[in-house]
Formats: C-alpha cells, structure tokens, sequence
C-alpha cells in the first residue's frame, strides 16, 4: 500500500493531513489513500485555523509504545474511560484513530519539540511495509517516566540488597559497590537477570545468582531465582568449612510501577555456616517510593525464620534486618554506553547513591547440652539483640540504553 | 518499618525474668554417666524427691563462682541447698545459669546411702571431699529446668598428702519442677 504523508519539520510534530482514517485501532490495516483530498484534510485548508498539536507519547494496552502528537483539543476531553478514539498523529508521518480502550497510557512529553501548527507542503511517499515496522519496533531514545518525573527510574529493579520483580530490560546492567562489596548485573533478556559479586579487595566472600521476572499486568510484576554465596579460599585454611554455606531460592512479587513500589519475597535459605545445614525461611518487604527526579526513598526488611523449631515450641524468629536509605537517583544513557561516560546523554548522572542506615535484630535462646543424653536442650525464653545503625552506603553505575 | 518489625520480633518471643526461679524445685528423670570406680547408676531415683530453692534472685546475675583450690568439704557444699544462687550465676544475665559447685552436691546427705564413695569412707575410714565439679542449669519456661551436674568425689586417708583412695567421677542429667 502507499499512502502520502505530510511531515511537519520536527519529528512528532506530523500534521494532520491524513484522510479517510477509517481504522479503529492501530492492529488494524493503515488505510489506503492519495494525496488528501476530503476529510481530515478539507478541515485543514488554509483558510481555516490550524489545529493546536501536544507532542505525547501513547502506550497501547498490548504494551507498544508511540510518540506523537494529539489534537489538544482531543486532549482535554480524553479520560481513560472514554469511549471515543483518538486521533493520534505518528512522528512516522501516519495518522491513526485508536479506539481508547486500546489505549493504556497518554502522556505529554514536556520537554519535546515545540508544537508546531503550520503543515508544511513536503510531499513524501513511505512505503506502509517499513512503515508498520517503523510503528512496532519503535523505541524511544528516552522514555519519558510514568508520572510527573522527567526520566525513566533507572534502579527499580533493586532495593538495597534484594532485587524487586521489575526485571532489567535486555542490554541494561549496572555495576555496584557496597561497602566492601562489588557486584555487576546485566540484564541477557528482558526477562533474565545475572549477578556476579565479590567482597574487595580479597575475593572472600563471593556470590552468583540469577533472577526471572516478568510484569503480568500494569502493577504486577513477578520473579523467582536464586543466589549462591561461595567461600573461594575455604579449603585453604580448614578442610571442614564448605565452599558455598549459604544458598538462597526466592520468589518475590512487585506491586506499583517503576517509581513506587513494594515488594515481598520469601524462599528458602540453606546454610552451613553456623550449622551443619540448617533450613530457614527468609521473608522480604522492601519498598520504593520516588519523592523526585533524583530522590527516592528505600526500605528493606529480611525476616528470617526457622520454622523447624516451632515443633520444640520455641519462636520461629532467628533475625531481622532492617533499613532506610535515601536514593540519589541517577540516569541511563538513551542507547548502549558500556563504559566510560559519568553523565547521561540527558545531562543526569549515570550512577545512583544509595546512603541510609542498616540495623541487625537477632533472638538467642539460652541451650544447655547434656552429655549424658547427648541431646540439646532449648529454652523457651528468648532474648533480643540489635547491632546498629551501621552506616548503609552504596555506588551503582548503570550501563545500556534507558528503558524502552 | 524498623519498629514495626522490632514489636514483632518481641511480641513472638518471651525474656527471661530471674523471679522464675523463685520458690521450691522438685528433681526427677535422673540419668547419669560415671565412670567405671563408681557404679552408682542406680543411685539417683525420683523417690529421693530431692528439693531446691535459688534464694535471693538478686544474686543470679553474679558470675557464681566460688573458687577453693583444694578438695572442698561436702558440708561446706550442702550449705547451699537453698540458697543456689550464691553459688550459681548467670554472667549473661538470660536463662541458663553455671554453678560453681554441683546443685545435687548441696543434697548429699540425701542419696549418700547408696553412693560407692561413702561406703568406701564408711569402710576405709577416709574423708569424701568434692576435688572438681559444677552445674549448669537452663530455664526451658518457668516451671522447667533442665540439669546437668558433673562431679569429681575423692575419698581423702591421709589429709596431709590429700591422697585418695577412690576417686569418682560422671554426669548426672534431671529435670526440675517448679512445686
């Protein structure tokens, strides 16, 4: 099919020129037409006034997102229970009615091309094949945010330890340092995350994991995966200790969008460091909330329980960990930028600061071993212990395109 | 966040308080370990409905040792049959407690009849002193304490050289019961 566009000198600022807009949603075949001549077109004669064009970005409910421009006048009576179509103005050069129930989202970008309300005469033929493509496989060179922040979160798929169920997207990772502790993460798939770690700067302690996450509807996200702490250097100073003594398997689910969110985990936790493999269950609250562009707060909470025990009817509670940072939130590049650069294309930097403080709560029972029964005897009283604040400090620099 | 969790963990969990040991404790389920100069296995019996009292909780949190470098008179021991926290302690102040001499010592002349040693000094005619020993003792709620009492018992003939002629030695486990 062909069809002819009138481009407006800035892209996303396509003026509407487009006729004989038949189409009630975007999946729907782009209808033929030649130069316009009626509809659309008649309305913009140059003796009439020009429309007044809001450069937006649209996100359908099949989750493709458009950049364009809508009829200001359509904007100020759109709601999203609206059971009108939009009429919405392709940087492509197309136009397209979508009905609105196909519509999720439509927010203006602020800092986009002036609007502009003169069509210009340029004539171009755009052969509709590459045009499709140009629809489906568009991705914004920088995905304006979800509510009133100018950029994207780049840190929403982790707390201050744990990870949300907010998956990096494919191409996206970061490079992490806290305390004394450096990990890396990449995203292989939009779907699969990888961690590597170590302590610094003597490998003591390092860690391997991998996480599977997916978004099953607008504020849901969910995930599963594992982490594996390894002692490098175990055999080299006591045959007894073992390689890896604690092993993690969790689920989690997300609930909110990229700037506020919470999320809980549970799973099951395998150590061997303080016995000879114990099973416990660790149960994790942790939550986000953007206050914003470049401030967030973070809390995350770890529960770790030892159901085995209540058979004995003690407390299930071994420990919790809680804390609260401050996140000075930073930004990633619109396209691949591995290394080298400190500041986003955007002029923001590409590395976050997370600064809060971390406190330790751990309940001991008082035991008594007797010998003559060989047996471990419990107490019921337990006792309750904090180690803290411990200062919390955490250097993330994120590497790849910004969220599409 | 952090309280929340906090009032969580303390409302799932029970401290200990020293009033717990307050009033009398009954002994029972004996079982011991001595070694093979002491057959005395069947010493230690429920019918001997041996008693204990902590005294004044005030003390409990001391370390409870009581310290003597030579073999210690079983009198002195028995002294403190009902005031267990002279002699015990809690240096970390929770529900278990060390005592500095065996609890059950403080009841010898209560099992004594049967014991190997006293009937050697009743028979050689030497001293029974305590030469090593001690208890440790754990709260499991406030009507249990779970026991074990280790003990060296040496049978004194010549004060002077403080040689003994049998020496006996083991463990014995019990339980607690508040009355």
């Amino acid at each position: 099919m062909l069809y002819f566009v009138l481009f407006g000198s800035t892209v996303g600022l396509a003026q509407p020129v487009e006729s004989s807009v038949e189409a009630d949603s975007i999946d729907q075949p782009i209808e033929k037409s030649d130069v316009q001549t009626d509809g659309l077109a008649e309305e913009l004669q140059p003796t009439e006034a020009p429309l007044s064009m809001l450069p937006v970005q649209m996100t359908l409910a099949n989750g493709i997102v458009l950049t364009g421009s809508v009829e200001f006048q359509q904007l100020l009576i759109w709601t999203p229970q609206s059971t009108d179509s939009i009429r919405f103005y392709m940087d492509s050069g197309g136009v397209q009615e979508i009905a609105n129930q196909s519509i999720t989202s439509i927010v203006q970008i602020t800092q986009g091309p002036e609007v502009q309300t003169e069509p210009e005469t340029v004539t171009e033929v755009v052969d509709p094949v590459e045009d499709e493509e140009a629809i489906v496989d568009e991705e914004p060179e920088f995905a304006p945010s979800v509510g009133n922040f100018s950029f994207q979160n780049p840190a929403a798929s982790r707390y201050l330890y744990a990870p949300s169920s907010i998956p990096l997207q494919q191409g996206q990772g970061y490079v992490s340092q806290k305390l004394l502790f450096t990990s890396g993460v990449l995203g292989v798939t939009d779907n699969v995350t990888l961690l590597v770690g170590t302590t610094v700067p003597f490998p003591l302690v390092s860690i391997v994991g991998g996480k599977y996450a997916k978004q099953i509807n607008e504020k849901w996200h969910v995930g599963g995966g594992a982490e594996v702490f390894f002692l490098p250097f175990a055999g080299a100073f006591d045959d007894d200790t073992p390689t890896a003594p604690l092993s993690i398997g969790f689920v989690s689910a997300t609930y909110g969008d990229l700037n506020s969110h919470v999320t809980v985990a549970t799973g099951v936790a395998y150590e061997q460091v303080f016995s000879n493999g114990s099973i416990s269950h660790p149960v994790m609250v942790a939550g986000h909330k953007r206050l914003s562009d470049r401030l967030a707060v973070v809390t995350e909470n770890w529960l770790l329980l030892n159901l085995d025990i209540m058979a004995d009817g003690r407390s299930p509670f071994t420990a919790s960990i809680n804390s609260l940072a401050f996140r000075f939130i930073g930004n990633r590049s619109e396209s691949y930028q591995w290394f080298g650069q400190s500041i986003a294309s955007q002029g923001y930097p590409r590395a976050t600061w997370d600064f809060g403080l971390v406190f330790l709560n751990a309940v001991d029972s008082a035991t008594l071993y007797d010998p003559v029964l060989d047996t471990t005897h419990y107490s019921l009283y337990s006792e309750g212990f904090t180690f803290g604040p411990i200062p919390w400090v955490d250097y993330t620099w994120h590497f790849g395109p910004a969220r599409r | 966040m952090r309280v929340l969790f906090l009032i969580a963990l303390l409302g799932c969990t029970s401290q200990y308080s020293p009033s717990v040991s307050e009033g009398v404790w009954l002994e029972s389920e004996y079982t011991s370990d001595f070694n093979s100069a002491c057959p005395a296995a069947g010493v230690f019996q429920n019918s001997l409905n041996l008693t204990y009292e902590f005294g004044n909780t005030a003390n409990y949190s001391d370390t409870g040792y009581w310290y003597d470098s030579s073999a210690t008179s079983i009198d002195a021991v028995q002294s403190y049959n009902k005031s267990l926290w002279d002699v015990c302690g809690s240096s970390g102040g929770n529900a278990r407690f060390v005592c500095s001499v065996p609890a059950i010592l403080t009841q010898y002349d209560q099992w004594k009849e049967n014991f190997p040693v006293e009937q050697i000094s009743q028979e050689q005619n030497c001293v029974v002193q305590l030469n090593y020993g001690y208890s440790e003792g754990v709260f499991i709620d406030d009507k249990t304490v779970r026991m074990v009492n280790y003990m060296e018992l040496v049978c004194i003939d010549d004060p002077e050289s403080g040689q003994s002629i049998r020496t006996c030695s083991g463990y014995i486990s019990s339980l607690w019961t508040k009355q």
